[in-house]
């Protein structure tokens, strides 16, 4: 049996869809906010946009209702402000993993993102968020990843690119 | 008489030459691997991340997050690799099927010599329902995504890599708008079926990031949606210079 349920999860309560034994198709996504998300760095540098995003401006059932974003570090190497979605309960499933580009204020080309899965395998991805505009572009270059554990985003640079836009929003793992 | 025999003779050679056909088809097919001996595979990846937990190399990888290192680095990846090859095996359709999509893709792109290297079949991420993509790679860095039911391609753009190239464009080879708007009509007529007779009842949308990237969108709004998807859209993005950047249809997938 083919299913496919979705959790989700934000400032708002966990909501299954479809939760008969032993899904085979899967979605969930990862709001930019609530419990199983964690900004760290100065406030004054996030910026906060409203009404924009994929639950800012598509999916009225799931919040918050903006996305942030921070330009990137002025130096080349370490970060300032990071956030990190924590995938919980980590699925036991091959899954892929989407970011969320805004159409707006999401320029930077790379944004790192750093996935965590199986026990403390990591998979590092730049991705062009530059080239993407309200759509979920891919991370992990194409690779499905077991028990996919959490994504983490910074605005380090690292050595890539010029002064730019990074934009946090939703994100989602998906079997 | 000679006739029926010649007939029936040739009839059996024609039956041998099948089978035999049929049975050298057969033993250069790749096997697709049980559902038994995928479970065997993530247990002996479950086992293996288990046992490097413990025991093996785990440093810090900053914002309380770990990673492996070393030797456990790679028992881990390898193990996940082999785990993750054949569980996608028992979704995929043979790769002796995908041919049509590689041809889609170096069409869409022209270029027939372009290397494709096949990633995974996945859920479509803009489906709530249980449509497919198949994911392939370039040698030049970008990521497509083809709709096996049609081998036609859903969404192109730069795969995210550990090494992304970057993409300048030289003030003296920008080109007009009015010139990039043309080559996305002319992308679209040409890779998505029947764009000419449903533009009209699309919201076109242009825009920029920049002024370095021209997106050039039609949003379908003109049916209900379920919750968690966007409106179908198409959507060519292209580099000031005229190359793609990105491209993306949901129209049709």
């Amino acid at each position: 049996m083919s299913i496919k349920h979705k959790l989700l999860t934000g400032l708002i309560a966990a909501v299954s869809l479809l939760t008969a034994a032993a899904p085979t198709r899967a979605a969930w996504i990862y709001a930019n906010g609530g419990s199983y998300y964690t900004a760290k760095g100065p406030s004054q540098y996030w910026h906060y946009v409203y009404n924009e995003g994929y639950c800012g401006k598509y999916a009225k059932w799931c919040g918050p209702n903006h996305f942030v974003w921070t330009y990137n570090s002025t130096a080349n190497f370490g970060y300032t402000n990071a956030a990190v979605w924590r995938i919980e309960p980590a699925q036991q499933y091959f899954s892929r993993a989407y970011a969320f580009i805004p159409r707006r204020d999401a320029t930077a080309n790379p944004a790192f993102y750093d996935i965590g899965y199986a026990g403390a395998s990591t998979n590092q991805s730049g991705v062009n968020q530059l080239a993407y505009y309200d759509q979920w572009a891919p991370l992990a270059y194409g690779k499905s990843l077991y028990m996919i554990a959490s994504v983490y985003l910074d605005d380090n640079r690292r050595g890539y690119g010029s002064l730019a836009k990074v934009a946090f929003d939703e994100i989602k793992i998906e079997n | 008489m000679r006739f029926k025999k010649a007939l029936l003779l040739s009839g059996a050679a024609a039956l041998f030459v099948g089978a035999t056909a049929l049975a050298a088809a057969q033993s250069s097919l790749p096997m697709v691997p049980s559902p038994a001996k995928v479970k065997q595979l993530v247990n002996r990846l479950n086992a293996v991340v288990q046992q490097e937990l413990t025991g093996g190399c785990v440093r810090d990888a900053g914002n309380g997050r770990r990673e492996f290192c070393s030797e456990s680095k790679k028992k881990v990846a390898e193990a996940h690799d082999q785990a993750a090859s054949a569980s996608d095996q028992l979704r995929a359709r043979p790769s002796e099927l995908r041919g049509g999509a590689e041809r889609n893709i170096r069409r869409f792109r022209g270029h027939q010599d372009l290397v494709l290297t096949y990633q995974a079949t996945s859920s479509n991420p803009y489906r709530d329902d249980d449509t497919v993509i198949e994911t392939y790679v370039d040698n030049e860095a970008n990521e497509y995504w083809v709709d096996p039911a049609t081998d036609l391609v859903v969404q192109v753009g730069p795969a995210a890599s550990a090494d992304p190239a970057p993409h300048k464009t030289r003030p003296e080879d920008r080109v007009a708008v009015a010139d990039l708007r043309q080559a996305a009509l002319d992308l679209l007529e040409a890779n998505v079926p029947n764009f000419a007779g449903r533009r009209s009842s699309l919201h076109p949308l242009e825009d920029n990031k920049n002024r370095e990237i021209y997106f050039f969108r039609w949003d379908d709004f003109s049916a209900p949606l379920k919750e968690s998807e966007l409106p179908p859209f198409v959507q060519v993005a292209l580099y000031a210079d005229g190359s793609l950047a990105s491209f993306t249809d949901t129209l049709n997938h």
